[in-house]
């Protein structure tokens, strides 16, 4: 029978060592003082883990000296089609360049160049896919995970690598704590912690993206076991990306010019988004590219063989990794056209996610979330590139601070912590893989689970029959599959309890793509091949009841600042000319 | 996908062990060795990192994949 290894008693638990996390740590730390305990916990290594460390360069920075604010509002409202939750939009702008400015004087001080500046030394912005007025600055993203990593050890916050975080503890009053095991030591750990900030990204089931692998929405299967709100999980988040190579940087591609191209030779885009054409939203390529295919003209391909030989040197400064997959296989993106498909990224980023108000709260106490783990409210459903990051950063800046005030509110607090019974029984669950003797690997499940939800006829053109056949199957995996996974060591079993995460939060995509009955963002339903404001301007929530079942509630978007113009529009993905 | 550590090179400075975000490398004393080469998502942080350049990653990806569109 396993026990608990080591015990950790922290103020403040921060759960994801990427953007999101260490600053939320870095603000926790701050607001709590020297006596204050902040520990991180990152299931890799921290500066060198999940999307950060890949993050292709570009973060929404908005500059009260100089940007209309009401502009820049209608614009991110507009692109994010109502959905987005408009005060959280304003604080995204009013905190994005403070964050900015204060990651900048600790590149500074430790002489690391994070922003790309002008050669005055001023911040570089420009504008890529879906900018009017909006704009960005540009960031050195390895670069920056060095000075987070760098400010953590200064600030004395205790950062816990290889630490895989499985499990949240909840009383009558709220969060007491989490349950971790160190994946190369095997050693189990219970951090108690009144205050817990999950910064652990969503799923993007392992798909075809660079480097994503990792990220499986650990924390918001946990969360959602816990009673915790998920909501937008109808929208399967999609990027796009080589058919044959898992690469990044579609923004700075299509900010250099980037076209899409079908296997009519036709430049497509501009059927379905008539201003932005190539630079469209997300959501319009993802549909986009699915119904070309599904009428025949298909495959897809990206030419950015116009790029000037000062934007392909800016796009191999920010993309390494990338281009040393380019190089390597010898093809080259500048000189001939390449084949493009759309890539699952699931909950992460904009897809579904944690429901978190203006504080970063959930709706459980003491529980806090920033970054991908969110749905990114400021988002709606997609609206320009850039987002990701900035959101990630002010909501991490936030959650941690928000997170040390509820901290200090509790005052000097009675010991709270899990039970011995409740313990017991989540380490016997959380570790039956590794007493199996046969059973089906995490890679096989992790492949039957992809057929599920990846093909676009499920993913992007959805309908009702295979929405449903789709749920049985996962159904079916969560019952026969999931139970016999086994694992030989403990870096296995991080891969088992990855897919268990994955099956459920797919079973929770599919369950709220059959409710929302209307095509908005990246969820087109065939049936429903509209837009309806009227109707549908709601958020879907999903929350697990007493009994494990799924209660589904939906809830109106307040639009405070920009209203929808029309009751019922063309959804993204469809064509607007011929 | 990473194929192999060329061990004339290698300094065994650990760097990769340490940083790998699938958790692919592992060290047995200051011998590092490719422990779990199915695992790596090819994003050549390692070969990015190593002081000797050491390491060969594979441009192609090393896992069956599922697509939406093909």
């Amino acid at each position: 029978m396993r026990n608990i290894n080591q015990k950790v008693q922290c103020d403040v638990l921060v759960v994801g060592g990427g953007l999101a996390g260490c600053l939320a740590a870095l603000e926790a730390k701050e607001a709590l003082g020297e006596q204050g305990k902040v520990a991180i916990a990152e299931k890799g290594f921290l500066s060198r883990c999940g999307q950060s460390p890949f993050a292709a360069g570009i973060w929404t920075f908005f500059d009260p000296a100089q940007d209309n604010m009401d502009l820049w509002l209608e614009e991110i409202i507009e692109s994010g089609e109502y959905l987005n939750d408009q005060p959280w939009c304003r604080q995204l702008y009013e905190l994005g360049h403070v964050v900015a400015l204060k990651l900048d004087r600790w590149a500074t001080e430790l002489g690391k160049e994070v922003f790309l500046k002008d050669e005055k030394g001023k911040m570089l912005r420009r504008k890529s896919r879906g900018h009017n007025h909006t704009q960005h600055v540009v960031i050195n993203s390895l670069a920056m995970m060095d000075v987070l990593r760098k400010k953590l050890v200064q600030s004395g916050v205790q950062i816990y690598d290889r630490m895989m975080v499985t499990d949240l503890f909840q009383d009558k009053d709220g969060i007491t704590g989490a349950l971790a095991f160190n994946h190369r030591e095997g050693k189990t750990f219970l951090f108690v912690a009144p205050a817990i900030v999950l910064a652990a990204s969503g799923s993007s089931f392992k798909s075809s993206y660079m480097a994503v692998r990792p990220l499986t929405g650990d924390l918001q299967a946990a969360a959602f076991d816990e009673g915790v709100v998920l909501t937008n999980m109808e929208q399967f988040y999609s990027n796009t990306v080589a058919r044959d190579f898992d690469i990044h940087g579609l923004n700075l591609y299509v900010g250099v010019g980037g076209r899409f191209i079908n296997g009519l030779g036709k430049e497509f885009m501009w059927d379905y988004h008539p201003v932005l054409g190539n630079r469209a939203p997300l959501q319009h390529l993802a549909v986009a590219f699915s119904h070309e295919v599904a009428e025949g003209r298909g495959p897809i391909s990206l030419d950015i063989t116009t790029a000037s030989r000062e934007d392909q040197d800016l796009c191999r400064k920010i993309l390494p990794e990338s281009f040393r997959i380019w190089d390597r296989a010898k093809v080259s993106p500048f000189e001939s056209a390449v084949p493009w498909m759309p890539v699952l990224r699931g909950t992460s980023a904009a897809g579904g996610g944690i429901k978190i108000d203006l504080d970063c709260a959930t709706n459980l106490r003491g529980l806090y979330a920033g970054g991908d783990i969110c749905w990114i409210n400021a988002h709606g459903t997609y609206s320009f590139g850039g987002i990701n990051i900035g959101y990630t950063s002010v909501s991490g800046y936030v959650a941690g601070q928000k997170a040390a005030q509820f901290r200090k509110s509790l005052g000097t607090t009675a010991k709270r912590e899990a039970s011995k019974a409740e313990l017991d029984e989540r380490l016997y669950r959380r570790f039956a893989p590794l007493t199996r003797s046969q059973g089906q690997t995490p890679e096989e499940a992790v492949y039957l689970l992809q057929q599920c939800l990846f093909p676009y006829d499920i993913a992007y053109l959805k309908h009702a029959v295979k929405l449903t056949e789709a749920l049985a199957k996962v159904e079916a995996l969560e019952e026969e599959v999931v139970p016999t996974l086994v694992a030989r060591s403990t870096h296995d079993l991080v891969k088992a309890i990855e897919v268990e995460n994955m099956v459920k939060l797919g079973n929770l995509m599919l369950k709220a793509s059959l409710v929302r009955e209307e095509s908005r963002g990246f969820h087109f339903r065939k049936e429903f091949p509209y837009t309806d404001n009227e109707n549908w301007l709601k958020l879907v929530l999903l929350r697990k009841g007493s009994a494990g079942e799924v209660i589904v509630t939906t809830e109106a978007v307040e639009t405070p600042y920009v209203k929808p113009k029309e009751a019922k529009s063309l959804p993204p993905g469809v064509k607007r000319t011929s | 996908m990473i194929q192999y550590i060329d061990y004339d090179k290698c300094s065994h400075c650990g760097r990769c062990v340490q940083i790998c975000p699938m958790d692919v490398f592992q060290a047995l004393g200051s011998l590092v060795y490719i422990a779990h080469q199915k695992d790596c998502m090819t994003c050549y942080l390692c070969e990015e990192e190593c002081c000797s350049e050491a390491i060969y990653v594979d441009p192609y990806r090393g896992y069956k994949a599922v697509h939406s569109i093909y």
